[in-house]
């Protein structure tokens, strides 16, 4: 890596620091009295590092408390845009179609969040085939149902197993006294998409509570102005590949989209408490369109498909039950149940998709359900009942199947209403299996300055050898207000089913795939300055090893599965396999500053990440992680202006220059990058004072970015750019990057009716 | 492997089946103590409530187990603690008696602080009622005491701390938190 990304990194430290030395400096003069108790109310709380409640400067991790006030006052829609503009360490970045989210200099281009175990309420909602986590529209949690969100960095398998590696994010929902009444909210995307909400927040005497909201998101916009590129000829069918339904033979794929995107999504979560126990269940339907398919890595499916959708179904339910069975143990039994499914279709012309089975046009069509139900008991011993010396064993045991095929139908078929395959079932996976996970943690607490935190969790899984992920936390308060943390932790990913048995005609199924693995250190600072205004910095490293990744098979290697009867003899130009190839190394720092004014009015943060990265998946030379920016940022500020004016809020992030997913393994030349991106927010909120309860709020982004990272389209390698044979090109950009939508403008207003508050 | 796994859903139930309600604590009670003893130096009544030491009673429930041991880690954590509002303070666990007794050991020996451990949801109504009239700061560990009259208590909304006050019980007892505290807490009328 240059110097460059530093010097500038080293600028926006200078600034960090400036900035909390002003904060400083000025707050005595406003928190006098109160500052000391003002920091202790400004100490999140979290619950997810340990399994146990904690202030967030003690627990065995970095982490960001994002809060229901903040995902209002900042005009936050998703999960993804409350880590872009709110959290430390950690953001994301779309494709237009799926999100992916990345930390600490690390991000895996379309894993679509399975390097992050997302939480709701403790209940993981990474679905059983992929190991997928939604963090976009589809992420089926309506916004004002969150209380707050805990942004876990690092490793977190210790307690949690498989996904755990980047970190852990747990939303965590509103009880009903801090919720009661009923709640509806309407919100316009102003020419792209509305959103209506509805949920209830009742207290049923002293023992029982319930929370629900259900919300309907609807995109219809906006086009996308996808550049084009041409694709050759159809050897198969002989003639240049038709790109649009419908439409002309002439090898020619992007354009203005007409019918793409789209997407229709439902979805609800429900809350239970009685006594001690917790039922929570959750459920989605996402269904969104499919402008192109960026997961088609032979490149023939039509663009701007009318009939081309993903839709993606999940209903969780998750029982927990806490008893007291003596003063030293505490008892946690929970079971859960979750069923996920899945279909995505691709439609096509070419000739070795269709016109060998019989038809001209034909339509993939991909379903798989898996599920699983699983039991976890947690016992917690607290030897001297005063919590310094703590320890807490778990196990659980989960079990799983999963039913997955595709179909080939014939696509003018289709289109009339019938269907017809064409071929026999592909990717047909039927797999059962039972996984058990058991692990302990240990928390002692020798003195008040220091705390010590150790623990092990054993996965034991029939694909893989048993996998050991430990964690070992030290915290050290040397003076007030301050905390060093040093932190050794490990985690692993289970390959998803999908990664394991998949197959298909140009995929040749996986063989003994290992356990992706993370093993990363790190020594931090938090320090609590004048009042609710603090100061962190963290260094780290990690090392990544067995990264499962979708292998491009060489000449020579399709040539030995032709041979040897694992591919057949038909077109068999790109064929692909997962296989653990990719390591990588990271290092670098975390940094951010946080505070307010004595009353609260005045509001501000400021996050900045960097980190170097090696990325080496032994075909050539090491390089960057493709699609991760060497420094991330984001800041924020936000004034309560008095009476009953607005609040208004401005936030922003900022991603250095990023190499796009393809700009190592695509052989074009030169690589293709994206420039910096900023992205900024303005917000404005307050109460509508014409009827108690109402209010509004107005949000207006920009981004600076035309282009994300990710190369779409057929020509994903320029080996096989360009005309083959065939008629002379007509049009011809190198690649296309996926198109960004950069303006939005949304309005939206929300009631909260008979709280009797 | 499956066999197993029905073993333990078993095991899990027989345990679940020995069931006992609990009182919510979601601010840890070490966190609780630093909290009380910074905001009652913003009592305006405690130095004379108190005279030259803050007597604080930790109120035990017999029998119970979430009760004892929230004793434990409050009498450990106010034990780290120098000073409550400026004054030394000795800390006494007393053994629930019932709400009118409690009120007259109060008054006799001038306890400024009464603390609340989980376990009496059901009493708080007779807490209410014996304390009114009573010059002392009564405390739950639990939030849900706070609008069903004790006068300060602690929980944790959006994952951080906050303060709950329940203001006319507060003036029942004589304790009269200055404004700029208030405004930090959450006021129950």
């Amino acid at each position: 890596m240059s110097a460059g990304p530093f010097r500038r990194t080293r600028r926006l430290c200078g600034a960090l620091l400036a900035a909390t030395a002003v904060v400083a400096a000025s707050a005595p003069a406003l928190a006098q009295d109160t500052s000391d108790l003002q920091q202790l109310l400004a100490e999140p709380v979290i619950t997810t590092a340990s399994k146990s409640a904690e202030t967030a400067s003690v627990a065995p991790a970095m982490s960001t408390t994002i809060t229901a006030t903040d995902l209002r006052r900042y005009g936050i829609h998703t999960l993804a845009e409350a880590l872009d503009f709110l959290s430390l360490g950690a953001w994301t970045s779309s494709n237009g179609t799926t999100t992916d989210v990345g930390a600490r200099g690390v991000i895996l281009p379309q894993d679509r969040g399975s390097h992050v175990l997302l939480l709701v309420d403790g209940h993981a909602v990474n679905e059983p085939i992929f190991g997928t986590a939604l963090v976009d529209r589809g992420s089926g949690i309506p916004l004002e149902m969150i209380d707050h969100i805990e942004v876990i960095l690092g490793p977190g398998s210790v307690l949690y197993g498989s996904n755990a590696m980047l970190g852990v994010i747990n939303v965590i929902t509103k009880r009903a006294k801090e919720w009661q009444g009923g709640h509806a909210v309407g919100e316009w995307e102003i020419g792209k998409g509305a959103r209506a909400a509805a949920g209830v927040g009742l207290v049923l005497g002293e023992d029982a509570e319930v929370t629900f909201m259900a919300e309907y998101y609807r995109q219809y916009g906006p086009s996308l102005n996808v550049l084009t590129e041409q694709n050759g000829f159809d050897e198969v069918a002989l003639h240049p590949f038709q790109f649009h339904a419908g439409g002309p033979r002439d090898g020619v794929w992007g354009g203005t989209t007409t019918n793409t995107p789209r997407a229709d999504i439902p979805s609800g979560v429900l809350h239970l408490t009685w006594r001690n126990f917790d039922v929570e269940m959750g459920g989605k339907i996402d269904k969104q369109s499919l402008p192109y398919d960026i997961n088609d890595v032979s490149g023939e499916a039509y663009f701007d498909d009318p009939y081309a959708f993903q839709t993606n179904r999940h209903l969780w339910v998750d029982a927990k039950h806490h008893a007291t069975l003596s003063e030293v143990v505490l008892l946690t039994s929970r079971v859960y149940a979750d069923t996920y499914d899945y279909e995505r279709t691709a439609d096509t012309s070419a000739g070795a998709e269709c016109l060998i089975y019989g038809s001209a046009n034909c339509r993939a069509d991909a379903t798989g359900v898996g599920q699983w139900m699983g039991l976890e008991e947690q016992v917690s011993f607290d030897w001297l009942r005063d919590t310094s010396l703590v320890t807490l064993v778990g196990a659980e045991g989960r079990l799983r199947r999963v039913n997955t095929k595709t179909d080939t139908l014939d696509y003018d078929a289709f289109v009339a209403g019938a269907t017809r395959n064409i071929r026999s079932s592909y990717d047909v996976i039927g797999y059962r299996d039972e996984t058990l996970g058991a692990y302990a943690q240990q928390t002692w607490r020798p003195t008040p300055w220091l705390g010590l935190n150790a623990g092990a969790r054993l996965d034991v899984d029939p694909r893989f050898s048993p996998q050991v992920s430990p964690r070992a936390a030290a915290t050290v308060n040397p003076w007030k207000g301050g905390t060093f943390k040093a932190i050794y932790a490990q985690a692993f990913r289970a390959p998803s089913i999908g990664e394991s048995y998949s197959y298909g005609p140009d995929q040749l199924a996986a063989q003994n795939l290992r356990p992706e693995v993370e093993r990363s250190v790190e020594g931090s600072l938090e320090q609590q300055i004048v009042g609710p205004n603090k100061l962190v910095f963290g260094v780290f490293r990690s090392w990544w090893d067995d990264l499962i990744e979708l292998h491009l098979l060489s000449l020579q290697e399709i040539a030995q599965a032709e041979a040897n009867g694992s591919l057949s003899l038909l077109n068999n130009s790109i064929v692909t396999q997962y296989r653990n190839l990719t390591t990588i190394e990271a290092s670098g720092f975390d940094g951010g500053v946080e505070g307010a004014t004595t009353d609260g009015s005045l509001r501000y943060a400021l996050n900045v990440s960097a980190a170097t990265t090696t990325f080496d998946d032994g075909r050539g030379p090491t390089h960057p992680v493709p699609v991760a920016p060497t420094i991330f940022g984001n800041a924020r500020v936000s004034y309560d202006l008095p009476g009953a004016l607005p609040t208004v809020a401005l936030a922003g992030r900022v991603l250095g220059q990023r190499p796009t997913d393809r700009a190592f393994d695509g052989n074009f030349s030169p690589p293709p990058f994206v420039g910096p991106e900023l992205g900024l927010r303005g917000t404005i909120s307050g109460d509508i004072p014409i009827l108690k309860g109402l209010s509004y709020r107005a949000t207006i982004d920009y981004t600076s970015a035309s282009f994300a990272p990710y190369v779409v389209g057929p020509v994903q390698s320029a080996v096989f750019a360009g005309p083959q044979t065939g008629p002379a090109v007509v049009v011809g950009n190198p690649y296309v990057l996926a198109p960004l939508d950069t303006f939005r403008a949304t309005v939206g207003l929300q009631w909260d009716f008979g709280s009797g508050q | 492997m499956r066999r197993a796994f029905w073993l333990f859903l078993l095991f899990a139930l027989v345990l679940v089946a020995r069931d006992a309600a609990a009182e919510d604590v979601p601010v840890p009670v070490g966190l609780q103590a630093e909290l009380l003893a910074k905001v009652a130096a913003y009592d305006r009544n405690l130095p004379e409530r108190a005279g030259e030491r803050v007597r604080v009673f930790l109120v035990q429930k017999p029998g119970n187990d979430d009760s004892a041991r929230a004793i434990v880690q409050m009498t450990g954590a106010l034990g780290q603690i120098g000073s409550i509002g400026g004054l030394p303070h000795d800390d006494i666990v007393v053994a629930w008696g019932g709400a009118a007794a409690l009120a007259q050991a109060v008054k006799t020996q001038r306890a400024a602080i009464v603390y609340f451990t989980p376990g009496f949801s059901g009493d708080a109504d007779a807490i209410r009622a014996a304390f009114a009239g009573v010059d002392v700061l009564t405390v739950g560990a639990v939030p849900d005491y706070v609008p069903r009259g004790i006068v300060l208590g602690f929980d944790i909304v959006e994952g951080k701390p906050k303060l709950l006050v329940n203001l006319s019980q507060a003036a029942k007892q004589n304790v009269a938190f200055k404004a700029e505290v208030l405004k930090m807490m959450r006021v129950y009328p």
